[in-house]
């Protein structure tokens, strides 16, 4: 009972603070949980899909997104090793009547049956699974578009439209899935792909080991396609956005960190008020080792509370991230997929037991602190706390950082940035723990005011700073973080900006792209497009998937109007350019991702799956694309016809005419090209989609800066009210030589201001040290984009002025409140 | 003695017909499933009485007409005297759908199969089936002579006689089919009336009695067989009527070398709707069976 009461009593005591770090630690728990659920949820999902397509088949054959020559399928259905076989086409094929774009699967049902049971529709006449103008969808499909057998479902194929009849719902295992099945003959015909198919699923004989039927069948199979297990498609799906899972999981511990933190500064001030208290303990028997466990299930008790808060928060988090925006945590990688949540008890616990960890780590030094206490000394009012009064040795600090900026520049380990993190938790570390001498050096430095109450805070910072060292912790990990965090995405939005001026030159957008595979601008929607009144000139863009790596998602293939002279004209160029010889193999310039994820330099000769040849191209450059993940390699236009065979383009930008009214060349492009399914804007338009995408997307970033910001200032404000408890007896002392109270407060507020000062001034640097891993170590191994680094000066100095202001209001604060009393008392308490 | 060993052999070839009907029902209920696979809005041909039949032309594929089948059943007798009943039949569908579309996915015709064979002495019965569109030479039915396949599972006309290749889940076949006789038109030329209608009938001939021989493997074990098969090789637009709801078939070969078939399509009522059949003796005199000259009494249960 006793040490029950022992622990909750003072928790109780201080409510808010005790709010504020259970609060912390929820925070950092619920974002780290809400991650793995929604990252279980679209995994588990992603896994079932999978598994739907490819049924029971042992091997799955692929090609470019837009498919391979269909004349593979009889070739492969005539090997001895193959029990059943399954051709399909499967696109995403855009809406006609609304946004969006639905995964369709051109089916033959009675090869499917073999392989595919789960695919098949369940047709009230069986004869419906073969008309060209029957559709069935999933239940996740007919929910999304609101549809029921009977009713009609429009889509976009080229610039026309074609119609289905809804004839039913396919098996309960797709339910989860937004996807539908048609008759393979209606999906060539009717989404112009005639003699072409993009996957054929095999089952072998039984006792045909998978790789010895994928060694003989890996060399009969035409450039562009390739064999594949289904099992290593969900692990890839994995592997993809694991990056993207760990840079929130970071961001998770980080919000974890300052939680412990948090604990830190709030059990540091709770054990300088129960000085008198835990002596009293120790005197009446309580070993040192039964003190500092007394004060350490404190903090698991805050730990747990904080954790169980945490899980609950983010299993909210988690329902409304998946209802709301999908499971794809807004990457856009799980397209058309419809998780669950399902509440994972594993990942639960040891979220809770990291946030337990957390809590019991940032009161371990003042737990011990105590312990070390003279019970006969503490026990009388107005003993110093011992904490942080010793100077530590500089080595340590400057180990970590040094160890630090080496781990930047290693490379990332199995794609993760790992090392980049913990250059950026060691810097952090090394400048927290060389605080003490830096403020010792610096403040030593400083010319003693004329006020005397300001020279009296300046001459206690100079001769005591260690007490104060736990503010300035705590001050210098929230800007730090808060100021890289800021300078990163500032950084990044601004490369955003600039290279979408860059990419977008024209006047006028005709854009068929971004919504599935079946938009795009026939050679005769170009040629009137040229032919339009008030056009100057029109550039056309070309693209289609095309498979690299097996074991990776399609890259894009694009064609452009390239100068291969001048390729800087049309790409941002990160590094040289070459301009191919006359004799050499055609151009291709490869964005950042494909030169990072496949290895390309420039200069090299490269194979490419193009058109189902294996093609020799020369990396001519390498350009910044912040537009597709997996990577894009450019052509000109005039090659990538060539080597495809495929004269539709998806984009087109216009240039108008001097004088030409934007708005008549816009009507008389909907009159030219009166079919839906273009979207027509103005580069400015653009820009503003991209960018409130990109804010979108940074939101969760944001809203952590806040967190750790406010976490900063409640450490900032829990540190100043244990230093100045601590210091009652020297404020009795003052007043009793005459100073006032209002002098004393004075002082305390200048201390503050000056401690916060140095705090944000060495945070603002410690940030754009962190900023500089963050951007060219923790985002280029993540993602592969290069950004140029942009600091926002504005907004940082904003910032410093804000944390300043805060920080000194905070310190006045708990001047006012250790004031308050009769302080000229305490001078007695030291008998 | 002799009339007692005709007595034997008559039960025991109406203990195959029996065989045959059991046989008969699970590839019944596919012709009922490849009759549903076609659309009535298409121009379907009529059989017509007075067409003469061509051969080799009409062995092959008549892919105007909505349904067509080649039938075998066979009797066979492995090394140890085990007798087996065998039934190869692959059926052809035109569906009249996406006939204007030029993929060659385009599921014009479909094509069923259906093997088994059933050991009565054990009474079990082994059968697997195939379905698939025409097409991409993995799938089709030639139309100049028999030539019909569905990926490894054939049926073809081969040097005057028949070759069957099934490799099934749990067996595989593979039989030769030697003609003992002259093909036997039924009906009247080969124009096989099935209901009251004109439109309703088929063009229908059948080779009663082929020489077997070849391999089964069952249960890992390769069995060289010989035996005697009955093949059936029918086509029409519109076989089954509305009003009927299936039909039950016999065959009958007699030791004497004539043989007998007799059909009746039951009524959805319950009733017989039409019946038909006929009789050939040894010297190839053919009679047919007029529809009320068909009764069917059950003797046994």
């Amino acid at each position: 009972m006793l040490p029950a009461a022992l622990i909750i009593g003072p928790l109780l005591q201080h409510k808010t603070r005790l709010l504020l770090s259970v609060l912390a630690i929820a925070l950092g728990i619920a974002l780290g949980y809400a991650v793995q659920l929604v990252n279980r949820a679209a995994l588990t999902e992603f896994g079932q899909a999978v598994q739907t397509l490819a049924g029971r088949a042992d091997l799955t054959v692929r090609g470019p997104r837009d498919g391979f020559d269909e004349t593979l399928y009889p070739r492969l259905a005539q090997r001895p090793e193959v029990a059943a076989i399954s051709p399909m086409l499967e696109f995403d094929a855009r809406l006609a009547q609304r946004d969006g774009s639905l995964r369709m699967l051109g089916l033959d049902v009675f090869r499917a049956a073999a392989v595919q049971p789960d695919l098949l529709p369940q047709p009230d006449a069986p004869l419906d699974v073969l008309r060209a103008d029957v559709i069935f969808l999933s239940r996740a499909a007919a929910q999304w578009l609101t549809v029921a057998p009977g009713d009609t479902l429009a889509f976009q194929s080229g610039l026309s439209q074609v119609e289905f009849r809804v004839a039913g719902l396919l098996a309960e295992a797709t339910a989860g899935q937004r996807l539908a099945v048609i008759d393979i003959a209606a999906a060539q015909q009717r989404f112009n792909r005639l003699g072409k198919l993009t996957r054929i699923d095999l089952r072998l004989w039984r006792g045909l080991a998978v790789e010895r039927g994928r060694a003989a069948r890996g060399l009969l199979l035409p450039a562009g396609t390739y064999l594949e297990a289904p099992q290593t498609t969900e692990a890839s799906m994995a592997a993809m956005t694991r990056a993207y899972r760990v840079n929130l999981n970071v961001l998770a511990l980080v919000a974890l960190f300052t939680g412990g933190l948090l604990v830190f500064s709030a059990q540091a001030l709770s054990v300088v008020r129960r000085r008198a208290q835990l002596a009293l303990l120790r005197v009446l028997g309580v070993t040192r080792r039964g003190l500092v466990l007394l004060l350490l299930g404190e903090a698991a008790v805050i730990g747990a509370l904080g954790g169980l808060a945490g899980l609950l928060l983010g299993a909210v988090t988690a329902q409304v991230v998946l209802e709301r925006f999908g499971p794809d945590l807004g990457a856009g990688l799980y397209q058309g997929l419809q998780a669950q949540l399902q509440i994972d008890p594993l990942a639960a616990l040891v979220f809770l037991l990291l946030g337990i960890a957390a809590a019991l780590l940032g009161s371990l030094m003042p737990a011990l602190d105590a312990a070390r206490a003279q019970p006969a000394q503490a026990i009388k009012s107005g003993d110093e706390a011992a904490l942080a009064q010793r100077l530590t040795p500089a080595w340590p600090g400057l180990a970590m950082l040094s160890l630090g900026v080496a781990g930047a520049v290693l490379p990332a380990v199995l794609g993760l940035p790992l090392f980049g993190y913990v250059s950026i938790a060691l810097l952090l570390l090394g400048t927290i723990a060389l605080m003490p001498r830096l403020a010792a050096v610096l403040l030593g430095r400083l010319p003693s005011p004329r006020r005397p109450e300001f020279a009296l805070g300046l001459a206690q910072l100079q001769a005591a700073p260690g007490p104060a060292m736990v503010s300035l912790a705590s001050i210098v990990a929230a800007v730090s973080l808060a100021a890289s965090v800021a300078i990163m995405v500032a950084s990044f939005r601004t490369s955003l900006e600039v290279w979408l001026e860059h990419i977008l030159p024209a006047d006028l957008y005709v854009r068929t792209s971004g919504y599935g595979d079946t938009g795009y601008l026939s050679a005769m929607a170009q040629q009137r497009l040229r032919d339009l009144p008030g056009v100057r000139r029109v550039e056309f863009l070309a693209g289609q998937k095309i498979q690299l790596d097996p074991g990776r998602p399609p890259v894009t293939l694009l064609g452009r109007d390239m100068d291969p002279r001048d390729p800087g004209r049309t790409l941002m160029l990160t590094g040289p350019v070459v301009v191919p010889a006359a004799k050499a193999p055609p151009p291709v310039w490869v964005s950042e991702v494909a030169a990072d994820l496949y290895g390309y330099r420039t200069g090299d000769v490269v194979a490419v799956p193009v058109g189902g040849r294996a093609v020799a191209l020369t990396v001519a450059g390498v350009w910044r694309d912040y537009a597709r993940m997996q990577g894009a390699l450019m052509l000109d236009i005039a090659d990538y016809r060539r080597l495809t065979g495929d004269d539709t383009v998806a984009d087109a930008g216009l240039w108008l005419e001097p004088g030409a009214r934007r708005d008549h060349v816009v009507d008389a492009l909907r009159e030219a090209l009166p079919e839906t399914g273009l979207r027509i804007d103005s580069p400015a338009e653009l820009r503003e989609i991209s960018l409130a995408v990109f804010d979108r997307t940074f939101a969760v970033t944001y809203a952590l800066e806040a967190v750790a910001i406010l976490i900063g200032l409640a450490g900032l404000s829990a540190s100043f009210a244990a230093l100045t408890l601590s210091r009652r007896r020297e404020f009795g002392m003052l007043r009793h030589v005459g100073v006032v109270r209002a002098q004393v407060r004075r002082m305390l507020a200048f201390e503050g201001t000056l401690i916060s000062a140095l705090g944000v001034g060495v945070g603002l640097a410690l940030g754009w040290l962190m900023s500089l891993v963050l951007i060219h170590v923790i985002n280029r191994q993540s993602f592969h984009w290069s950004m140029d680094l942009y600091i926002p000066w504005m907004g940082l100095a904003a910032f410093a002025a804000a944390m300043l202001a805060a920080a000194a209001l905070s310190a006045t604060l708990s001047a006012r409140r250790a004031m308050a009393g009769d302080v000229i008392l305490a001078v007695r308490e030291d008998w | 003695m002799n009339a007692r060993r005709e007595a034997r052999s008559a039960s025991r070839e109406m203990e195959r017909a029996a065989w045959r009907t059991w046989l008969g029902v699970l590839p019944a209920a596919l012709l009922g499933v490849a009759s549903a696979w076609a659309v009535d809005e298409a121009a379907y041909p009529q059989v017509s009485r007075g067409t003469v039949l061509e051969f080799p032309r009409d062995h092959g594929a008549h892919p105007g007409y909505r349904t067509e089948w080649w039938y075998i059943t066979a009797w066979v007798t492995d090394g140890d005297g085990v007798e087996r009943g065998v039934q190869v039949t692959f059926f052809r569908s035109r569906t009249g759908l996406q006939e204007d579309n030029p993929s060659q996915f385009a599921p014009t015709q479909l094509l069923f199969a259906h093997a088994a064979i059933a050991d009565a002495s054990r009474g079990a019965l082994l059968h697997d089936q195939r379905a698939a569109r025409a097409g991409f030479g993995l799938a089709g039915a030639r139309s100049d002579d028999t030539a019909v396949r569905i990926d490894d599972w054939t049926l073809a006309r081969d040097g005057g006689g028949y070759r069957a290749h099934i490799r099934a889940r749990t067996f595989a076949l593979s039989l030769r089919f030697a003609p003992a006789g002259p093909l036997w038109l039924q009906g009247e030329n080969g124009f096989s009336r099935k209901g009251p209608k004109p439109e309703q009938a088929s063009h229908y001939y059948s080779h009663p009695r082929l020489v077997v021989e070849g391999e089964i493997e069952l249960e890992g074990r390769r069995l060289a067989v010989r035996g005697e098969a009955w093949l059936d090789h029918e086509w029409s637009s519109e076989y089954l009527a509305p009003e009927a709801s299936g039909w039950d078939w016999f065959g009958v070969r007699f030791d004497d070398g004539g043989a007998m078939m007799a059909f009746r399509i039951r009524a959805r009522d319950g009733g017989v709707f039409w019946a038909g059949g006929g009789y050939r003796d040894a010297r190839g005199r053919r009679r047919a069976f007029e529809p009320r000259g068909v009764a069917v009494a059950q003797l046994r249960r």
